[in-house]
């Protein structure tokens, strides 16, 4: 017999799962199988044979997708959102890899490149899951609530820090509807289960809601604007600081929506390479605009996302003050080149 | 999306709870809470497939052609090789299908050794393209921007297809096509000549790139000869000197996939010995969660993905290894078992403390004392970096927990006076944390090599080069190739044959232009044959230029040391394979490549076979077939015999696949031995090896008198001659009884404490310790614009000479400025762009500068791998060499200016014509002295220079050198030397146990009478 809470509990846990495995690999038959069960996600899965010249994807076109988007854009790790060096496997994930110890997690070692992959930590909620729905079929409310608690744990200092504003990245670069659907949905099952009772946020960090002025803490050597373009750069490719994960997409579309090439490099490299181009077409002002709507625009969707998870607003408030602090940074060399 | 939808979502996923169906995709065990065949724990099963099983059968003939519309894969499945079809891109938008033949063979850039799957197409039998072989288990598929760019060599407008013979005087450009036979009568006739005259000495073969195993250790000593000679000197002496003081083995082989610290003092995920196979497993092991450690003074590409990332002053790298290891000493956080088990610390004790206790206790005690004085701040003024960082990483290389991956081979090693030191202190951290041939630590190389024995392999030579092999340096790791030019000069001999092969000294080596000086004196080298497939500048003062096939038109072997496994790889010429497929006949490899390209191997059986045409000098024997007695061995042969008789699992592999060993080799390329840490110095001895033994109860050393049996493996191994009365060494008795292989050292262990540096002259290095370098702070006045320059890097995409003929590289990398570090780049006044005097001990070069913060103030770069010239316009390698002149204005000067770069030209390949570049970059090596490290041998590349901006009179590319000064300096070098005359312990002139390529026969150690004294 199985009570409407455990069947509740199993039903999200499938849901992780299901999401945990869409992140990590394109999906294979099985997987297809079963998205095609799913109301909302089945309609973006194509019949098996497309029919000719259709746009329909078809699953190779998901896999190049998949690459497309996690292979080269987006990057669905924590360390990345949370940490500032730019790296994987900082601090962050080792974070990471102690609540896997404490849940007794342990996803397979090089599973995703990193233990604080989406997918993984996606995965560790299907395990919490797991172990509540299980303890309450034993009757065992003790091991159920311990569960639970971590279930809390990784939801409020972990998933809901960063997640909401990974899928953001996603909705901007993904083409394929499945992936579309699959961020929305992430966001919609973890911003539900995150419990309103305690703020959430990035551990235990402050808020930093800082401006990050040109001029303030320059060192010696910033002087050279060599120097000072790299900072920038550099601020602006993080998201800790400016609240936006900049994906190559992202600097390519900004890029082409002022007439520049870009290069095909590391994101470092290809926003470099757009303000020096910028430079040498005088369109440095009109590069900061582009920058500051695609600010803007990631403000108002963080806004409308706190709005309709109201237990989210506290993290909300820390990515918009990032996004303000990123704004205000882009205004300064708007003032500075202005004065050129 | 709206919640309606996420609801709607788990109202489905609840339904199902009423049945079996969620049970089934879900979790059961919380340790593996994901798995099956969907779950995450292989989530990138899809992404990542790891090529199709080379056990798998394989299709040899009569396929149907590959449909084009296939599912996606990494690499065409094995078993569609023989028939591949693929849209020809040159094509597009018009859908022509092409069928191709894909043979493996193994690029020949780098020393990696990486497999490339060659694509011949069918109809044309040309090759349409080079891509990674996935089974070949050390590159596992992946390669580089060189492996590809093959074929752009086979396609070079500008290499030499024909044997050519100089015409005019030597170096004037004159030359004329000849057969093959002519060439090889006469190099034959020759060398004949010069060996039944006893002249063996005046007979030298000269490698750069080896590219194979065991090929020249099977031809020279049959000539008996001690002929060869190396590059070694000015790439890997020191390191090689380090690691084999520990552990008698000269080579590290990390094992960075499974380590939990990688240590380097290299730029390995960019360039290096072996980097496109270790940069995949250091990644797998940051992937795993790896701490990597990178000293390096440049912000190379690797430092940037380094976890820690310390720019050191140069050679102050022992200070900071010496500072780690007092920290592991100092907090007790060492692996005391290993170090007790492993360790000579007895003899040690006994031989620098004697009258004091012999307890492992009393060990400990001294070796705290020993390196208290190595503290982080001692490490911190040496070096120039911050104590708290030093103290940091000592803290990550602590907690390794016996899985420290280090590795250094050129480096700070092969640039420092005492540089072979730094290899010896990285190993010391190898062994205080027991990181020794265990997973995730570090082996040696021989462990994971395997070359097969050859076929009637002559015996040891019984002649000694003291051309190669020197007194001055009795200790050398090997061969003293950078003084050879001085050597002549002085009249200690002369070459009467000379075979320089994929190596171009002039250029590659410092002081080219003492080079020039002998290569031009016909009294000094009699007969100089070249052997290359390009032009070079060494070339163009040879008397033959013999044309060698590139890495896909010749066959070699080669088994490398990437990771913790052991493999080995076949090249072969992939049109001749192509054509063997296809039933077209060939009777040697002449018969597919290019021209009269021919091969190596080939080549020198015809020669050997000429050299003693009826068996009377003993030579044919070694190159009659071990099939037909008396007949000519053919390269089918000598392989098939190697790979039926000597690679263990090989013959069942093939016979797995229905192949002979030699079809099997051809078809997939490689073939792997071992998987995973081999089982080492632990290893028991086994009964039978136990049979007639007895142990040495002073040092626990097992000796038996049964004799050793010959390895199929050849890989060199230090050797120890057998006791007269225990016979030979085979093992050690440990503290527990146990008796154990060991290591191959004179006391079996690790030493810590080396005899061998303590008997020969080096008493005062016989530890672990910091040697001052010649670019120590305390020699370079900053005050006065010196500088240490640092010259060793290469650049990711280049490869020496090699690359020369490959477009696509030279259209990434053609340029190699000064880097300048800021501070330094204001007070001479120069911004990134500007022309710098860079004035070493013998001359200067003009190159431009780059402005940078990647590298450390006081020191400037830059990249030894640009800087090609050629003397006429059409004096070949018109895709990387500047045209220059060359003048002498007066005796010993040389001064060399650049009359045009790089421009296009025309030629069959349309791209010739499209050619951007112009700059060619400096050859700064010309002005450097040579520095040869008076223990290791090592070319210490480092130089202290000055620095000048450049004057109105300067141009870009100019090179002044003066030879009288580079002749003083290596006499100022020399005299550091202590002379196996003056030192050896025993008559010898070297020790005899210790490594050295093709091993003479031990009589020849033996001092000269007058040198005893």
């Amino acid at each position: 017999m199985i009570t409407e809470s455990v069947k509740s509990i199993r039903a999200r846990q499938a849901l992780y799962h299901l999401l945990s495995r869409l992140y990590l690999a394109p999906p294979d038959a099985a997987l297809i199988a079963e998205l095609r069960e799913l109301p909302g996600l089945a309609e973006h899965i194509e019949e098996p044979v497309p029919a000719p010249n259709s746009r329909l994807p078809t699953p190779d076109s998901l896999a190049i997708e998949y690459e497309r988007v996690f292979g080269r854009n987006v990057y669905p790790y924590e360390s990345l959102y949370v940490d500032r060096e730019l790296m994987l496997n900082t601090a962050a994930a080792d974070r990471v890899v102690e609540l896997y110890a404490a849940c007794g997690y342990a996803p397979a070692p090089r599973a995703a490149g990193a233990p604080d992959h989406m997918g993984i930590e996606l995965g560790l909620m299907a395990h919490l899951l797991d172990l509540e729905a299980a303890a309450l079929e034993a009757d065992d409310i003790l091991e159920a609530g311990r569960a639970h608690e971590l279930q809390v744990s990784c939801l409020r200092t972990h998933l809901s820090a960063w997640v909401p504003v990974c899928t953001r990245t996603l909705r901007r670069v993904a083409a394929h509807p499945l992936y579309l659907a699959a961020a929305e949905l992430t966001d919609e099952l973890i911003l539900s289960d995150l419990p309103g009772s305690r703020e959430s946020g990035v551990g235990s960090r402050e808020a930093r809601g800082e401006v990050i002025s040109l001029v303030a803490r320059h060192s010696e050597h910033d002087n050279d604007d060599e120097v000072g373009l790299n900072r920038v750069v550099r601020h602006l490719i993080t998201p800790d600081i400016v609240g936006i994960f900049l994906s190559r997409a992202d600097i390519t579309a900004v890029g082409r929506g002022l007439g520049l090439p870009t290069p095909i490099g590391e994101r470092f490299q290809m926003l470099r390479v757009l303000f020096e181009t910028a430079g040498q077409f005088e369109a440095v002002p009109a590069l900061l605009s582009a920058l500051d709507d695609l600010l803007a625009g990631e403000q108002a969707a963080l806004n409308d996302l706190s709005g309709r998870h109201p237990a989210w607003e506290g993290s909300s408030h820390r990515w918009q003050d990032r996004l303000a602090a990123g704004r205000a940074l882009l205004a300064e060399m708007r003032m500075q080149a202005d004065t050129l | 999306m709206t919640t309606s939808i996420l609801s709607n979502i788990l109202r489905v996923l609840a339904t199902r709870q009423e049945g079996e169906a969620v049970a089934h995709h879900l979790p059961t065990s919380i340790s593996q809470p994901l798995a099956g065949p969907t779950s995450i724990s292989q989530p990138l099963a899809v992404a990542h497939q790891p090529p199709t099983s080379i056990s798998q059968p394989l299709a040899v003939t009569h396929q149907p052609p590959t449909p084009i519309s296939q599912p996606l894969s990494d690499y065409p499945p094995t078993d569609r090789w023989d028939s591949w079809a693929e849209y020809d891109p040159k094509s597009w938008p018009k859908k022509v299908e092409r069928n191709y033949t894909l043979v493996p063979t193994v690029c020949f850039n780098c020393e990696s050794a990486c497999g490339l799957l060659g694509y011949v197409d069918r109809t044309t039998m040309k090759i349409q393209k080079f891509e990674g072989n996935p089974a070949h288990p050390g590159s596992r598929g992946r390669n580089c921007a060189k492996g590809p760019a093959t074929l752009n060599q086979v396609y070079d407008p500008d290499r030499i297809l024909y044997p050519l013979k100089r015409a005019g005087g030597r170096g004037e450009g004159k030359w004329k096509r000849v057969s093959w036979d002519e060439a090889l009568d006469d190099i034959a006739g020759r060398l004949r000549k010069a060996i039944v005259e006893q002249r063996q000495r005046e007979i030298m073969y000269h490698v750069g790139r080896p590219g194979h195993d065991g090929v020249m250790e099977w031809i020279l000593p049959a000539w008996g000869v001690d002929a060869h000679n190396s590059h070694t000197n000015v790439c890997s002496s020191g390191a090689r000197c380090g690691q084999s003081m520990w552990m008698g083995l000269d080579r590290p082989s990390p094992d960075h996939a499974k380590a939990r610290v990688i240590f380097l003092i290299s730029s390995h995920l960019e360039t290096g010995h072996y980097f496109n196979p270790h940069a995949q497993r250091i990644m797998e092991g940051k992937m795993a969660g790896a701490k990597l450690i990178v000293l390096d003074t440049r912000l190379s590409n690797t430092a940037s993905m380094a976890d820690e990332w310390l720019s050191p002053w140069p050679g102050s790298e022992s200070a900071i290894l010496l500072a780690i290891a007092s920290y592991l000493l100092r907090t007790g956080r060492y692996d005391r078992d290993f170090v007790r088990r492993w360790v000579n610390w007895e003899e040690y004790l006994r031989g620098e403390h004697p009258g004091e206790p012999v307890s492992f206790e009393h060990f400990e005690m001294k070796l705290h004392a020993l390196y208290a004085a190595y503290t982080f701040a001692f490490a911190a003024q040496e070096s120039g970096a911050s104590a708290e960082q030093i103290e940091r990483i000592a803290e990550i290389v602590s907690r390794c927990d016996g899985r420290l991956a280090a590795h250094t081979w050129r480096s700070a090693t092969s640039s420092n006076l005492g540089g072979w030191m730094i290899a010896r202190c990285l190993w010391f951290l190898n062994v205080l944390t027991g990181s020794i041939g265990v997973e995730g630590g570090t082996s040696a190389n021989v462990w994971d090599k395997w070359v097969p024995r050859h076929p009637n392999m002559a015996p040891h030579s019984k002649v000694w080069n003291e051309l190669s092999w020197p007194q001055e340096y009795p200790l050398n790791f090997y061969e003293m190739s950078i003084l050879l030019p001085h050597f002549l000069k002085e009249g200690r001999g002369k070459v009467d044959t000379y075979f320089t092969r994929v190596y171009n000294p002039l250029w590659t080596n410092p002081d080219g232009m003492s080079w020039l000086e002998v290569l031009t004196d016909e009294s000094k080298m009699g007969l100089h044959v070249h052997l290359s497939p390009t032009w070079s500048e060494t070339g163009w003062f040879a008397d033959y230029i013999l044309p060698m096939g590139l890495g896909a038109e010749r066959h070699d072997l080669m088994s490398m040391e990437t990771h913790a496994g052991c493999w080995i790889a076949f090249r072969q010429p992939v049109l001749r394979e192509a054509m063997r497929r296809l039933g077209k006949p060939v009777t040697d490899t002449r018969d597919a490549n290019p021209g009269e390209v021919w091969e190596e191997v080939e080549f020198w059986i015809e020669l050997s076979w000429r050299i003693d045409p009826d068996g009377a000098l003993g030579i044919r024997k070694t190159f009659e077939s071990p099939y037909v007695p008396g007949r000519k061995i053919t390269v089918d042969e000598l392989y098939g015999w190697m790979f039926e008789n000597h690679v263990p699992g090989l013959p069942e592999a093939a016979a797995r696949e229905g192949m002979t060993p030699l079809e099997y080799m051809r078809r997939f390329g490689a073939y792997e031995l071992r998987s995973g840490s081999a089982d080492t110095y632990e290893k028991h001895l086994t009964l039978s090896d136990l049979a007639d033994t007895t142990v040495d109860p002073a040092s626990g050393i097992v000796y038996t008198k049964t004799p050793a049996t010959p390895s199929s493996n050849i890989t060199p191994m230090p050797f120890f001659q057998p006791d007269p009365e225990r016979g030979r060494p085979i093992g050690i008795q440990l503290e527990d009884g146990s008796q154990v292989a060991g290591f191959p050292t004179p006391s079996r262990r690790l030493e810590f404490y080396s005899t061998t540096l303590r008997d020969w002259g080096w008493p005062e290095y016989a530890i672990p310790g910091h040697i001052h370098s010649h670019v120590h702070p305390s020699k370079v006045n900053r005050d006065e614009n010196e500088a240490v320059l640092l010259s060793t890097f290469r650049l990711p995409t280049l490869i020496h000479t090699r690359s020369g003929n490959a477009k696509w590289l030279y259209e990434i990398s053609h340029k190699n400025p000064v880097w300048i570090h800021t501070s330094d780049a204001q007070k001479l006044g120069l911004k990134t762009g500007d022309l710098i005097k860079v004035v070493t001990e013998i001359g200067y070069f003009v190159d431009r500068v780059w402005v940078t913060e990647g590298i450390r103030p006081g020191v400037v770069a830059c990249s030894h791998h640009l800087g090609r010239w050629r003397l006429q316009e059409d004096g070949g390698g018109r895709l990387s060499t500047a045209l220059v002149e060359l003048k002498q204005p007066g005796a010993g000067q040389w001064k060399m200016r650049t009359l045009e770069g790089i421009k296009p030209f025309k030629s069959d390949d349309p791209d010739t014509e499209r050619i951007w570049w112009e700059d060619a970059g400096v050859h700064q090596n010309l002005t450097f002295p040579v520095h040869p490290d008076p223990i290791s041998g090592m070319h210490c590349w480092h130089q202290k220079v000055r620095l000048e901006p450049a004057g109105p009179g300067d141009q870009y590319g100019d090179i002044f050198v003066d030879t009288r000064r580079s002749t003083e300096v290596y006499r100022e070098w020399l005299a550091m030397t202590r002379s196996a005359g003056q030192v050896s312990p025993n008559g010898m002139r070297r020790p005899h146990w210790m490594l050295r390529p093709f091993r003479p026969a031990l009589e020849t150690y033996r001092l000269p009478a007058e040198e005893k004294s």
